[in-house]
């Protein structure tokens, strides 16, 4: 097997081959200490402020438009295979862009330590959407903290650009010649070993599963928004490592009869849009999940494998009865969601195998009643104190199919089969709602932490439902 | 000066040019610096094994506080240690200073100290430091008439409390510097500081210097809002230890998790007050006991506790005046500076009042707020006269311009109709002292560089961090000068240029420093304007052409 010991991008329009521990570092790094582009700007190494943010599209042909990353918690070597651009690429020949010259125009930046990142998350903002209001505005910037302007300045700055006169971003650079430079490597499998450290990037997933074969306690690296946040506060995320970046098929977004397919390193920006028309509500919780930053670079399938019992996507994928697409050196199996989540951070997984994608159903718009809910302490931008899914079908006020999922309630995300079977087949009346709140008291197994005692919990989800009920009935 | 004027780094903080702290280039030799932290809030140091740190191949040097000439330092009174002795008095509070060669070694680095504590145990709540009367500083009052008189004739009395939560400052740029060794022992250090004449003070003296040995220098931060006045300084001496020991260049640039542990926040405060009125509203005596959180250390919250103090009567004449304030001690990092400077804590207690008051008489606030407010002639409680007062106007055309009544009244009415959203309205005043309380440190000085092609250089002791202080500066030089802006800069702040300076803090930064450049300015143009006049006067022949001169 041919292997290259190096991982390829392009950074602001030169070719970059980047090996050994370099390839490690978190790309902040990378960026500011290795190549000295000290403009990305390190704040709370947890992606959390947005004043690391990048501009990145990956090399294929189907991604056209540059969207924003944080850098602090991407590590390098999954920057492979891509095109990037830092705030010290965007001006050309020292003419700035629409953005830059508004931002200074409107005051957006005071102490100016913020001011990069705004300018990078604002430039994603006109590469993706030419209509521009001041909701969009706010909410392209949901992963940017400023703390001396108060934003005024900066969304003022946002409204002032002429949107006619912005260039897309590829015609920054020569990208039609940087993607030959590319090109060469895209199917050439990396390993790149330092001391202990390895990193292996296969292009089939027969490879991976040679590889996790041999390597059992391989960690998968999909968005690295959850391990580079790990990696960040000093946690070891193993020796091996392992990206699906490589392999075609990961990349995966299709309907496949009344289910939708998600492949591996789907992210969920590309998901949410994907979703729009077809299961509206999903798409639109998703917006109160993360920030643009993050959504750009996190999966599905990472959000489900980390195992957290707040992970904000699985109670609907509980509710879309979702299956579980995984491979392994004896080839595919598929495991429904239910099944496959078995307790705190541990799921039905051999040690060979690892995820491929997720499939779901979209339930059918005009007979269904769907509530997703989230809540936190700041509505974005934050980790769930609990969340829930509701989808119910109706006919006639008779509750033919009741689904019902929580998160944040217990080691694991549940689905609440045995309230479920009490609605089916009834018109909801308060009585029946009470019975159903008296049963999800009992079912559900919330503790106390900083987000919430368990009495908070175990009240807001009978509050979540009752809210459900109110709305639908 | 009457036009608006771009922030003078405007563009280079959209091209990423714009350099701070850790955006300097890495100096041969240089090593990085971090900070082990006490993992407990309040304990005993049994004993302290850095020998597995040290064995690592990365870690060049482990310091403690024998390794400082001297330990003790706070900005009012001297009770804090750069790296703690024989106890610790705060989650987060240095230990020892560990050099390496490279950035990512910290994490275990730190956890190759072996540190042995007996836990004591730790006051953490402000109420109990109040019962348990643990404080730093002494009781002071304000006082004027006689309230006890005034509060037991009273009409109407209304006795309470009002708490006021801390907060964190989070600068977007964490603690940062860089510390330089010169030839001849000297040191220069680049820190993200408001306070550069403090931080060099401190330096030397911890480090058994004389000032003339050290130079700090900051070009500007990325963000401080109060918490880099005192508390940048203790990072600084820290590089600077490494950087006087090892020889080499040494940079300490927190992570903002550590830089949230370790460094202090906005004072929490909790008042008590019973006040007196009458059936109108009008105040006749307040008599109020403020508490604060200092936590560990006096560091500024002495001070700050004075400005709560004399903000306590914010806009309103208060004729019988009685206010005690005393800090108190928390086993937390000890709190610091941070916008308004306790102002906004007695600002917050007498409008909170004000709309108690207004809630018992069945009143809107506004009317007690406009009862109450200084009229002309009046004095504060502390002896000020009020003068230039516009308040009053400012009430009544703030209620005429929003229709204020009837804006209350559709209020009023939506509260009564619907039981899900409420609404409320109020009109606040505020009253600030701009200044330093500490009179002397109300001044400042500038240093004027005329070029030969008449462009102009201007250094003071401002310390730029946002707020636009070096922008102002040059519009009042090039004013000055009845030249363009284009033609004045703004340098770096460095304690070489301008010594013995005043933080950039008390809302003084561009009074002082722009009245000092305009003085330097004039002194300098009215010389200029002395040889113009002699050159202008000579006969025509002798005279340079004006296309050569540069106005
Ligand atoms: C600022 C911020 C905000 C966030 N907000 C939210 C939020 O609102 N809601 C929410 O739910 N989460 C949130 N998260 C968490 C995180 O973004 C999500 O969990 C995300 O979906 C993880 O996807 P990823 O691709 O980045 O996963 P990664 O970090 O790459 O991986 C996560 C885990 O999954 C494993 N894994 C990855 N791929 C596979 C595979 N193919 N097979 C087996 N195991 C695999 C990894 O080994 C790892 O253990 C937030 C995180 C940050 C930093
Ligand atoms: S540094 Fe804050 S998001 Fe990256
Ligand atoms: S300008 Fe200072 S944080 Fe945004």
């Amino acid at each position: 097997m041919k292997v290259r010991d190096y991982i390829v991008l392009t950074i602001n329009g030169n070719v970059h081959k980047i090996s050994g521990e370099q390839a490690f570092m978190p790309f902040s790094s990378l960026l500011r200490y290795e190549i000295g582009l000290t403009g990305t700007k390190v704040v709370c190494a947890e992606g959390d402020c947005g004043a690391c943010t990048i501009l990145y599209r990956r090399h294929s042909a189907d991604a056209d438009k540059f969207v924003s990353i944080n850098s602090c918690i991407s590590t390098s070597f999954l920057m492979d295979m891509s095109h990037v651009i830092s705030v010290e690429g965007l001006a050309k020949q020292n003419q700035l862009s629409e953005v830059q010259d508004s931002m200074i125009r409107n005051f957006g930046g005071q102490c100016g330590f913020c001011t990069p990142g705004f300018v990078m998350a604002l430039s994603s903002m006109y590469e993706n959407t030419k209509t521009i209001t001041e909701q969009k505005v706010k909410n392209y910037l949901t992963g940017n903290l400023c703390r001396c302007t108060g934003y005024q300045p900066i969304i003022n700055a946002a409204m002032a650009v002429d949107t006619k006169k912005v260039a897309p971003l590829k015609s920054c650079y020569n990208y039609e010649k940087l993607t030959k430079d590319l090109e060469s490597d895209q199917f050439v499998p990396i390993k790149i070993t330092v001391g202990e450290k390895e990193f292996f990037a296969p292009t089939t997933l027969a490879q991976a599963a040679e590889y996790k074969k041999k390597h059992p306690n391989v960690r998968l690296f999909s968005g690295a928004t959850d391990i580079g946040v790990q990696i960040n506060k000093g946690r070891n995320p193993g020796a091996n490592l392992m990206s699906l970046h490589l392999i075609p098929e990961m990349y995966a977004l299709k309907h496949d009869g009344d289910q939708i397919v998600v492949g591996a390193r789907v992210n969920l920006n590309t998901l949410q849009k994907f979703l729009e028309g077809k299961s509206p509500k999903f798409a639109e919780f998703l917006n109160i999940f993360a920030s643009p930053q993050i959504k750009n670079a996190a999966t599905l399938v990472g959000n489900l494998a980390n195992g957290s019992p707040i992970a904000d996507t699985t109670p609907y994928l509980l509710t879309a009865d979702a299956i579980v697409e995984l491979f392994g050196s004896s080839g595919t199996r598929s495991v429904a969601l239910t099944d496959f989540i078995k307790g705190y951070k541990s799921f039905d997984l051999k040690d060979d195998e690892f995820i491929t994608g997720i499939r779901f159903k979209i339930p059918n718009a005009s007979s269904s009643k769907i509530g997703l809910f989230k809540v936190s302490q700041r509505r974005d931008l934050d980790i769930s104190c609990v969340n829930s899914s509701f989808v119910f079908q109706t006919q006639n006020n008779k509750i033919e199919k009741a689904k019902i999922a929580y998160g944040g309630v217990g080691p694991k995300a549940l689905r609440l089969f045995d309230v479920e079977k009490v609605l089916e087949g009834q018109e909801m009346t308060p009585a029946l709602a009470s019975k159903a709140k008296q049963m999800i008291a009992t079912t559900i197994t919330p503790i106390s932490d900083m987000r919430g005692s368990a009495e908070f919990r175990s009240q807001i989800c009978l509050d979540l439902f009752e809210r459900f009920v109110q709305e639908n009935f | 000066m009457s036009k608006s004027a771009y922030h003078d780094s405007g563009r280079s903080y959209v091209t990423g040019d714009a350099e701070y702290i850790d955006d300097r280039p890495l100096v041969q030799g240089e090593v990085f610096v971090d900070v082990f932290y006490s993992p407990v809030a309040h304990g005993k140091i049994r004993s302290l094994d850095v020998s597995a740190c040290l064995a690592m191949p990365e870690v060049l040097a482990v310091y403690t506080h024998k390794d400082l000439k001297h330990n003790l330092w706070g900005s009012i009174f001297h009770d804090q240690v750069f790296l703690a002795e024989d106890r610790v008095q705060f989650v987060g509070e240095p230990i020892a200073v560990i050099a390496a060669t490279k950035r990512d070694v910290f994490h275990t680095a730190k956890s190759k100290i072996k540190l042995e504590i007996e836990e004591l145990e730790p006051t953490l709540d402000l109420q109990k430091a109040i019962d348990t009367k643990f404080f730093i500083g002494p009781l002071r009052t304000i006082q004027r008439g006689d309230a006890d008189a005034a509060l037991k004739a009273a009409v109407h009395k209304l006795k309470g409390d009002i708490e006021i939560a801390g907060q964190e400052h989070f600068y977007l740029e964490s603690q940062a510097s860089i510390a330089y060794p010169k030839e001849d022992d000297q040191i220069e250090i680049h820190s993200s500081s408001q306070h550069p004449t403090e931080v060099q003070h401190l330096v030397a003296e911890a480090l058994g210097l004389r000032h003339h040995q050290v130079v700090c220098v900051v070009k500007r931060m990325g963000g401080a809002f109060g918490g880099k006045e005192s508390q940048a300084a203790p990072f600084a001496v820290f590089a600077a230890l490494v950087a006087q020991k090892l020889k080499r260049p040494a940079r300490v640039i927190l992570t903002k998790d550590d830089d949230m542990i370790m460094t202090g926040k906005r004072n929490p405060f909790k008042n008590f007050f019973e006040v007196a009125f009458d059936n109108s509203g009008k105040i006749t005596a307040l008599k109020a006991e403020l508490f604060s959180d200092g936590g560990a250390y006096a560091d500024l919250s002495t001070a700050i506790m004075e400005r709560a103090m004399l903000h306590l009567d914010n806009a309103y004449f208060i004729p019988n005046f009685k206010v005690a304030g005393q800090v108190c001690k928390t086993h937390t990092p000890p709190n610091t500076a941070f916008r308004g400077f306790g102002g906004p804590k007695g600002v917050a207690t007498i409008e909170s009042i004000i709309e108690d008051i207004a809630v018992f008489l069945k009143k809107d606030s506004l009317e007690i707020r406009k009862i109450n407010t200084y009229q002309k002639d009046q004095t504060t409680p502390y002896g000020q006269k009020i003068e230039d007062n516009v308040l009053p106007q400012l009430f009544a055309d703030i209620e005429k311009q929003t229709q204020y009544k009837q804006w209350r009244k559709d209020i009023e009415t939506h509260n009564s109709g619907n039981h899900s959203t409420y609404r409320g309205l109020s009109v606040t005043a505020v009253k600030f002292g701009i200044s330093f309380t500490t009179r002397f440190l109300n001044q400042g000085s500038a240093l004027v560089n005329v070029h030969m092609d008449g462009s102009i250089q201007v250094s003071t002791g401002a310390t730029e961090m946002g707020q636009g202080v070096n922008i102002k500066i040059a519009q009042v030089v090039a004013e000055c000068f009845s030249i363009p802006i284009d033609d004045v800069k703004v340098m770096t702040t460095s304690t070489e240029k301008i010594p013995n300076t005043s933080a950039t803090a008390a809302s003084s930064g561009s009074d002082i420093n722009c009245q000092a450049a305009l003085t330097a300015a004039q002194t300098i143009r009215e010389r200029i304007a002395k040889v113009a006049k002699a050159v202008l006067s000579r006969p025509k022949e002798w005279r340079i052409s004006p296309k050569r001169m540069a106005w």
